[in-house]
Order: C-alpha cells, then structure tokens, then sequence
C-alpha cells in the first residue's frame, strides 16, 4: 500500500537530513506506529507521504502508483486516497462540525444527497451525532479531533494517516481516540500513526517502525514504544 | 460545474465578499472612480475624434480649373478626381456660383463692385474636394497637383492646418490608451489588495483545503468570483452614471461654449454607451479576475 524504496529527503534550504536510505513497505489494511525523538525523520516521513515535500532520493509507491512521478496537478487526487488527522485537529473555525466533514465530500464532489447519508454515519462512528450544529470553538479537544477523524474517513479512503493524534489530549481521550482508529483500522482502513505518545504503542501492541536520525533502526511487527526494546 | 459546487462557490464568495464588507465596497468604489474616469476618457476621446472629423471634413482641398477647359472637359477631370482613393466628394463651383459666394461675403459698394462684374466674370471655375481621412491629405494633395497644366491650373489646401489637426487627435488617442491602461492597473492592484486581505484571513482554511485533496480551481475559484462580484459592481456604478450623466453633461458644455457650440456637433450618447458599457463591464469582471487570480497564487503552494 505504502513503499519507500531506498528513500532520501535532504532540505534544500538548511541541508538538513530528514531521512536517509529509508527502504519500509506498509502493506494494505495494517496498522503501524512510526516512531522516534524529535528530529528522527517521522515527521518527514509523513510529510513525504502526504506529498507536502519531495523526495530528494529514491521511489515512493502510494497505493500502486508511484508518488514520485506525479505533477502539481495530479497531487490533490492522490491525497483523496488518504484521509489526515494532525495533532493541532486542522479545523474550519467558522464552519459546523457537519460543514467541515461535508466539506471533504464537497471537494471530491459528492452529491446533496450523499454528503446528507455520509456525514451522519461518520459522526455517529466517532460519537458526535449530536454536536452536528456546534461550532469547533464550542467542542472539547477530543471532539475537534473526532470531527477531524470523521472528516477524514469520510470518503472512505483506504489510507489514513495521523499526525501525532494524541499530542493535544489527556489521557483518557486520546485512547479514546486510538480506540476509534482501531476499529477504522479493523474495517479495513490502512492506518499509520506518528507519534511521541509511548504508552499508547506500548499498550496497543501494533506493527513499530523506529526511526533515529534519519534511518530506519527497528520495524518490530507487534513491538513498543520504549528505548530498552530497540 | 455540478450545480452543488457552484452554490457552494458562490456562497463561499458571497460570505468572503460579506466578512470583509467594508473593504469590499471600498474596492469597488475605487473600481468605480477609474472606470468613471475611463468611460468619460474614452467619450471625451470619442468627441474629440468626431470634432476633427468635422473640422477635416470642412477643411478641403480647392482646385481651380483652367478657363481654356471646356464644360465637358470640366466634368471628366470631375469624374477623375472623385476616383482617387481618400476624396469623399467633388463639387463643380461655377464662374457665377463663386461669384454669388463672394458676394455673399460682402456688404455695401463692395458688394455692388463685384455683383456689376456679372457680365465680365473674371473669377474661375474650381472644384471643392473633401477627403474622407485627413491623414491621408498628402497624398491627395500629391495627385491633385500632379494635374496642374492638365485642366488644372492652382491647387489650394491648408495642408498646416489639416496637419496639426491630425497631429492633436493623433495624441489624443495615445493619451487615452495610456489613461485607459494605467486605470486598468489600477483597478487589478486595488482588487489584488482587498482579495489578498480575504486569502489571508482564510489561510488556514486553504491549508485545510489542499490536505482534504482539493484542487488548485476548487480553491481559486471562489476568490475569483469575490473579485468578480468587486470588480462588475465597480463597473456597473460608472456605466449607470454615463447613462444618466452624458446627456446633461453635453448640455452644460454646450451652453457654456455658447453660439461656438453651433458649429460643431457632439456624439451621441447611445453611440458611446453601446460601445462603451459592454467594454467597463468587461474589464470590470477581467480585472476582478486578474486581482485574485495574482493575489491567491502564492498560497496555493502546499
């Protein structure tokens, strides 16, 4: 579903190395923990996958199709494969929760009709049905999260990637949360986590892929989160 | 375009267009003072190149024929030189008919000294020619004396005059080419600033977009017709006061030109307005699109 094949990010402005040489395969329907400290290269990772910066070495495969290879144009279209949820949830501040899951359907170019039978399923599958009219000012972080997870399932993409999706909760609501990408997950939804949250991959026991300054040190396929592991 | 999309563009410009009312109108009424400045620009130019048409029309060319010509022969040089290229008309002025105009000029002895010249007419017959493009008039003047000692013997043109006048419309036009092209950026650097404070203030909305997989267009297009909406309202204001404005304003300048007014005549209205308003109303809707279409490019790079 996702390849990196012998992978490099260099930034041109500052020289930074992102990654270097990453070579990883996800394949379809998995769920995978990308972690690391800060300046590991997870954060690039997820922005090269997301098409918001270019490799500066090797191939990316994105469902079948080779990212790398794809012009301006084609960029919004692969990124209608992938649903995102970032930490700071990424909200429309003036428009409802129903608008801004509506919006996403709106882009791909939905129907009155179907954006009416979609939003509501995806609500109810996040537990907001009833905060439909409120306003993301008006919601907690855990709902502005699950409305940002609800706009991103719902054009049921087979891919959804999440940006350190707990970095803004308490506890309780962000397992709440990875509850939720669990059971996407379980329905079939490629599913691919950054995150700096490490009870969370310690408790939930999922494919580990580890990264420290800039390669690939650990893919554990049920590991944790911890030092001492890698 | 699905008609959801466009509902949903169109509600997106009208609530841009709505949250920043305040500069929105204040661009279009900017729109509005240089597409007023443009429109009358352009009628002033107009009049101005229909006054000279006027004045070169009036401002002809006399040939004066040799009396050695017969009537017949008189009329073949008529015919020959109606053929040239830019001569409009021909009029045959007899020996009596030049008399009677010089008469006319006349008063007192002065009159009764030239009228007992009847019978012994000293004055030749000529032709009067005007031409159909006062740029042109060299050329013309060139055929005509090129006649001299063919029927024709002097050739009179006020060649400064018909040269000046074309020179003086000749600058017109290229001043009000260059009113109407720094009006028009004008009007793109006005709207490119109201729409740049829209796409500001919606920038996170626009990062959002281009995660969700939007295109480039579905993100542009409701900027564009928030400049649209600017830029057309802009126009419409200056279309409607031409409309209603013209008419009394060529009624001011005639009256306080006086009986001078008599002389010329002034373009009609419709003739501008038909010609005019689709134009304002175009460049209305071009520079609308132009304004956002610059401003929203450097934000579309995510």
């Amino acid at each position: 579903m996702i390849e990196f094949v012998n992978c490099s990010k260099v930034y041109e402005d500052n020289g930074a190395v992102g990654f270097k040489d990453v070579s990883l395969r996800i394949g379809e329907g998995e769920f995978v923990f990308v972690v690391g400290p800060s300046g590991s290269g997870k954060s690039s990772v997820i922005r090269v996958i997301l098409k918001e910066e270019e490799l500066t070495g090797g191939r990316l495969i994105i469902d079948e199709e080779d990212a790398t290879a794809l012009g301006r144009a084609e960029i919004p279209y692969l990124r209608r494969k992938m649903g995102v949820v970032f930490q700071d949830f990424r909200l429309r501040q003036n428009k409802t929760v129903f608008e801004n899951v509506a919006f996403a359907m709106q882009i791909v170019g939905a129907s009155y009709r179907e954006i009416r039978r979609n939003v509501p399923m995806a609500l109810t599958m996040v537990g907001l049905s009833r905060k439909s009219k409120a306003y993301p000012n008006q919601l907690s972080g855990g709902e502005q999260q699950r409305t940002a997870l609800a706009r991103a399932i719902v054009n049921r993409p087979p891919i959804l990637i999440c940006d350190e999706p707990t970095g803004n909760l308490d506890p309780e609501t962000a397992w709440e949360i990875m509850s939720l990408l669990d059971d996407i997950n379980r329905r079939g939804t490629t599913v691919v986590v950054a995150t700096h949250a490490w009870d969370i991959v310690d408790g939930m026991k999922k494919r580990v892929i580890a990264l420290k300054n800039g390669a690939v040190v650990r893919d554990a396929a049920r590991g944790g989160y911890s030092e001492q592991l890698w | 375009m699905g008609f959801n999309r466009a509902k949903y563009f169109i509600e997106e410009a009208a609530t841009g267009v709505a949250r920043n009312s305040l500069m929105s109108v204040s661009s279009a009424l900017t729109v509005s003072c240089c597409m007023l400045i443009l429109i009358f620009s352009y009628s002033l130019a107009a009049n101005v190149d229909y006054f000279l048409e006027q004045i070169e029309n009036k401002s002809g060319i006399t040939a004066f024929v040799d009396d050695a010509l017969s009537d017949a022969g008189a009329e073949r040089l008529r015919l020959q030189i109606a053929a040239e290229p830019n001569v409009a008309t021909v009029t045959l002025i007899t020996k009596e008919r030049a008399l009677e105009i010089m008469a006319d000029k006349e008063t007192g002895a002065a009159k009764d000294l030239i009228e007992s010249l009847r019978d012994d007419n000293p004055l030749p017959r000529s032709f009067e020619i005007t031409l159909l493009n006062g740029a042109d008039h060299d050329t013309t003047l060139a055929a005509l004396n090129a006649l001299i000692g063919k029927g024709i013997y002097r050739v009179n043109a006020d060649s400064a005059t018909v040269g000046a006048l074309v020179l003086f419309n000749n600058v017109v036009r290229v001043v009000s080419v260059f009113v109407v092209l720094l009006l028009g950026f004008l009007s793109v650097v006005i709207i490119m600033n109201t729409i740049k404070l829209t796409v500001n203030a919606r920038k996170t909305d626009i990062n959002i977009m281009k995660y969700v997989g939007a295109t480039d267009w579905f993100i542009k297009w409701p900027f564009i017709i928030e400049g649209v909406i600017i830029g057309l309202f802009g126009a419409l204001i200056p279309v409607v006061i031409f409309a209603f404005g013209y008419g009394p304003l060529v009624d001011g300048v005639k009256s306080a030109l006086g009986s001078f007014a008599t002389l010329l005549k002034f373009k009609d209205g419709m003739d501008i307005f038909v010609f005019a308003a689709p134009v304002i109303l175009s460049a209305g809707v071009i520079v609308g699109v132009a304004g956002s279409s610059f401003s929203i490019r450097r934000y579309l790079r995510v």
